[in-house]
């Protein structure tokens, strides 16, 4: 069975330690640049007092975020957003389990940011941002899901456009048997809306072959996707946990 | 008294981590809620957690001024010197 969606891609940005810009990100798709172990993005336009409690990956969401919509012209406080991450801030909640095991008192801060819609509610407050935002995700198709669910909202009504932000960074050492080939930090942000300007793509899915294999997974869905924005090829299908997930778009448009 | 005024300003700047403050820019009479430095109430749980920490203060929300305490440095202070006790 397959269900096709169409909509446009208005604009797009992705964040990386080391890889940061389009020139930066068509060097790491020709392997001539690797994504860094460490580094946080600056969000130096966001007021001091609220940057001080954002965990790394608030920060790399909001960077991308704000970047994305300002590239587009786009107000921020004018579109609504769907932030996507796997893991979340894991390292936070990891934090407040040991002060948990060790008899300490919890961090009120980092407890109220823990949450996995912590960046969605950062973004709409530092927005001013009134509009619907929600929080998914899925496992390895958690980037998927998360435009699958930004999909569903531009079908379901046209405007504003929908804001996709996917986040993730490795998971700590505690959890290293549960690593499944997403082994370095990034973020991207698309502005997906149902009508020109923008690049118009069409996606599908369907049943794909259940994936067992956990040594050697490919990469991550989104860096996949990057890849693709960034290649000349019109379509791209990224396999998942139990879904095949296949993209189109015009041959000759490169994303940027 | 100025030794735990200093104590509570580098206190208050890496707790709530202040990167963009240092210790002069927090005046003894600096509203330290609202207006002046900014912080907020999660701000004030995060402080009356570091308080009990460092001086074994417990805050009572109930019977403790809880806002006239923690309004300045000066305000601070006092309290502190007067409810402290050996850290737990």
């Amino acid at each position: 069975m397959s269900q096709s969606t169409t909509f446009h891609i208005r604009n797009w940005c992705a964040w990386a330690p080391g890889v940061d810009t389009p020139d930066a990100w068509r060097e790491w798709c020709a392997g001539d640049r690797d994504i860094a172990d460490s580094g946080t993005p600056r969000v130096d336009f966001l007021p001091a007092n609220f940057r001080r409690r954002l965990s790394r990956v608030s920060k790399m969401a909001l960077a991308v975020a704000f970047r994305c919509l300002e590239e587009a012209g786009t107000d921020p406080a004018a579109v609504r957003s769907v932030f996507a991450s796997r893991y979340g801030d894991v390292a936070t909640t990891l934090g407040l389990l040991h002060d948990i095991v060790a008899g300490e008192p919890l961090s009120p801060t980092r407890f109220s940011l823990s949450v996995h819609n912590a960046s969605s509610g950062l973004f709409t407050i530092a927005a001013k941002n009134h509009h619907p935002s929600t929080a998914v995700s899925g496992r390895r198709d958690t980037f998927m899901y998360g435009i699958l669910e930004a999909a569903g909202m531009l079908r379901h009504t046209a405007s504003p456009p929908v804001l996709v932000v996917m986040t993730d960074e490795p998971l700590p050492e505690m959890y290293a048997a549960f690593r499944d080939g997403d082994e370095v930090a990034y973020a991207i942000a698309l502005l997906l809306c149902d009508a020109e300007p923008g690049m118009p793509v069409s996606l599908d899915h369907r049943s794909g072959t259940q994936s067992t294999n956990v040594a050697g997974e490919p990469e991550c869905q989104a860096l996949s996707f990057v890849r693709w924005l960034l290649s000349d090829k019109s379509g791209l299908t990224l396999s998942g946990q139990s879904l095949d997930w296949s993209w189109q778009r015009p041959r000759t448009d490169n994303g940027h | 008294m100025e030794d735990l005024k200093n104590e509570l300003r580098e206190l208050i700047i890496s707790t709530l981590e202040m990167e963009d403050v240092s210790p002069d820019d927090i005046e003894d009479d600096t509203i330290l809620f609202g207006d002046g430095l900014g912080l907020d109430s999660i701000d004030a749980l995060e402080l009356g957690m570091a308080l009990r920490k460092t001086y074994g203060i417990r805050i009572n929300g109930k019977t403790n001024e809880v806002r006239q305490n923690f309004a300045t440095i000066s305000s601070l202070a006092e309290f502190v010197a007067a409810h402290r006790q050996a850290p737990e």
